[in-house]
């Protein structure tokens, strides 16, 4: 029995923690629609929240997506190869998905760190900080998401889980 | 280099890393950063956050997790045990006519969840097990199951008609509101379709036994309560919209929320299962979203290179008339709905094709349930049948993936029946929301 690595239980157990910010979203989204009809007091706030909330949890998704190794490939040619072949396969997907994060990350940070550096707000009616939390976010998720993908080359991880999952 | 040559090496790129097995959601990725990078420096991947960072903007986005959850809490409840139970004693003794009942629950329960994995996975775990008992033809069995079940996305909540408004700018109510009679029309064709073929040779399709059937009217009424529960969540999703009293994330919302009553009416809600299905969705989101990410990542760095442009000018180039364009887009659909999902081929190919359908004067919301019908299709289509995955992994072991997809051949002649219907009628799709109007 090998221990699950460090970055594999922290996607989880983020993921785990911020999947409750969906029911957040849902009551806050409920609450706005009985405070417009009922009490005809609409929120300013509400929209921006469960636009946030929504953005966190996608972000961190991917993290949680590739802990799982849930992403979608094609049912491919591959699969058929020999096992050998199939794992140096494997292995170069991993490098190169860290690749795409290593570069994607190097634009969100580049985009995150002066909006940081402002307090950039939204400029809308309830005027946050929003976009400033939002970009950072998106460059601490892409982050995680590369450690992840690191950390699958490191225990030389297979692509796919043993039983294929697809979504949606 | 010429754009030609671009497009030609973007291509060949992103079909070698799919071939070798990369996920769709890094392959795009990875060919758009490699793109924005050599063609226009560093600054090429801030590009590519910012437009991330727009996209996840959106509000009606927020209503994406929702309709996942809905249908992630329904597959923990036995909602679609008792549905089953409410449509298939009335289906009488005639040949076919438990494979109707369940064509019907698998309309209900699209009128209630987003996403087809859920509903291929709830028909594959209720009915199908029904089916063989009675003794139907394993092929026409496994057929309905793949069918109905994909309609989990054409009739309305549809999260791909979520994101087809957003990718094209297109108003989100109308398509879920033009997409119920193409849906229902589905669902006819499927229901005459299984009729047809259990009137040739009842032994396709034997009735259920007179014991099961011998039931009293009033017995039957009673079963009718499992149908309470999801018909009140369709009211309160779908009503909602449709009486534009609430925008599409916030009837999602409600539609949760109407979720959760009716689980908790049922004695079925618990900590744990909830906690459950908040983590599946969690999941579910972080791969459809990067997927999109990346699918809107590379056709961002494509246009910047002119090469929306260009395609523009090669179709154009064809000088076909409106109608064989058409014909020409639904065939490219089909195509790539072999082999590719969903998000890919409408991130990909709507900025491509939304401006020229416009041009000619066809009506975006229209197109946008003719896109819808095209990925029915793609849900039956081997070698990447999503349906076929799912109902793979819940079917009785003994029904191999070959099996699967040899029973979806005819059920795709159905659909490429009911998309030519569309494409010759629009108003079966437009009509809808034009009385809601």
């Amino acid at each position: 029995m090998t221990r699950t690595p460090l970055v594999d239980r922290v996607s989880r157990s983020l993921g785990a923690a911020l999947s409750l910010l969906f029911l957040v979203a849902v009551v806050l989204t409920c609450y706005e629609v009985v405070l417009r009809y009922a009490f005809n007091a609409p929120t300013i706030w509400v929209h921006d929240m469960v636009i946030m909330l929504s953005a966190v949890c996608f972000v961190f998704g991917g993290a949680v997506a590739s802990q799982r190794r849930n992403h979608i490939q094609m049912a491919s040619y591959a699969d058929r190869a020999s096992p050998r072949v199939r794992r140096a396969l494997d292995m170069i997907c991993h490098v190169l998905s860290a690749l795409y994060l290593a570069m994607f990350l190097h634009g969100a940070l580049q985009f995150a760190i002066p909006s940081l550096k402002l307090m950039e707000t939204s400029g809308r009616a309830w005027d946050v900080p929003i976009p400033a939390i939002l970009k950072a976010v998106l460059a601490i998720g892409i982050a995680l998401m590369l450690a992840q993908t690191l950390s699958h080359i490191r225990h030389r991880a297979p692509q796919s889980p043993p039983s294929p999952e697809t979504v949606v | 280099m010429s754009i030609e040559v671009l497009t030609i090496l973007m291509l060949a790129g992103t079909i070698a890393l799919l071939a070798i097995g990369l996920p769709f959601a890094f392959t795009t990725g990875l060919i758009a950063c490699v793109f924005a990078v050599s063609l226009f420096g560093l600054p090429g991947l801030t590009l590519i956050s910012s437009r991330t960072y727009s996209f996840m903007n959106e509000f009606v986005l927020a209503s994406v997790p929702m309709f996942i959850l809905m249908a992630s809490i329904l597959e923990r409840s036995g909602v679609a045990n008792d549905l089953f139970d409410a449509v298939h004693v009335w289906a009488g003794g005639i040949p076919g006519g438990v494979g109707v009942a369940t064509m019907l629950m698998a309309v209900l329960i699209g009128a209630t969840i987003g996403v087809i994995g859920g509903e291929v996975t709830l028909l594959g775990i209720v009915a199908l097990p029904q089916l063989f008992r009675l003794g139907y033809d394993r092929k026409l069995a496994i057929g309905t199951i793949c069918a109905g079940g994909a309609l989990g996305s054409m009739i309305p909540p549809s999260i791909i008609l979520v994101f087809f408004g957003l990718a094209g700018n297109v108003p989100i109510g109308d398509l879920l509101l033009a997409s119920v009679v193409p849906g229902l029309l589905l669902a006819g064709l499927y229901s005459v379709y299984i009729l047809v073929r259990c009137y040739l040779n009842p032994r396709m399709g034997p009735a259920a036994a007179d014991a099961e059937r011998a039931m009293p009217v009033i017995e039957k009424l009673k079963l009718m309560k499992g149908l309470v529960l999801p018909i009140f969540i369709v009211v309160s999703v779908m009503g909602s919209i449709y009486a534009g009293f609430a925008s599409v994330t916030e009837s999602a919302g409600l539609g949760v929320l109407g979720v959760l009553f009716a689980v908790w009416v049922r004695g079925e809600l618990s900590w744990t299962m909830l906690r459950q299905s908040l983590k599946e969705t969690m999941a579910t989101c972080g791969t459809v979203l990067w997927l999109v990410f990346g699918a809107n990542a590379l056709i961002g760095v494509y246009n910047l290179m002119g090469g929306i442009g260009f395609m523009h000018k090669v179709m154009r180039g064809l000088e076909l008339p409106p109608f064989m364009m058409l014909l020409v887009i639904m065939a490219i659909w089909i195509v790539l709905g072999t082999f590719l999902e969903w998000i890919a081929i409408m991130l990909l190919t709507l900025p491509i094709f939304l401006p020229i359908i416009k041009a000619l004067g066809y009506d975006p919301v229209w197109f946008g349930v003719l896109f819808n019908i095209n990925m029915q299709i793609a849900y039956l289509s081997p070698p990447f049948g999503g349906a076929c995955f799912f109902l793979k992994g819940v079917a009785p072991p003994d029904v191999t993936m070959k099996e699967i997809f040899d029973s979806c051949w005819p059920w795709m002649g159905l659909q490429l029946i009911g998309l030519a219907l569309v494409m010759a009628f629009p108003q079966i799709a437009l009509w809808l929301p034009r009385i809601a109007r």
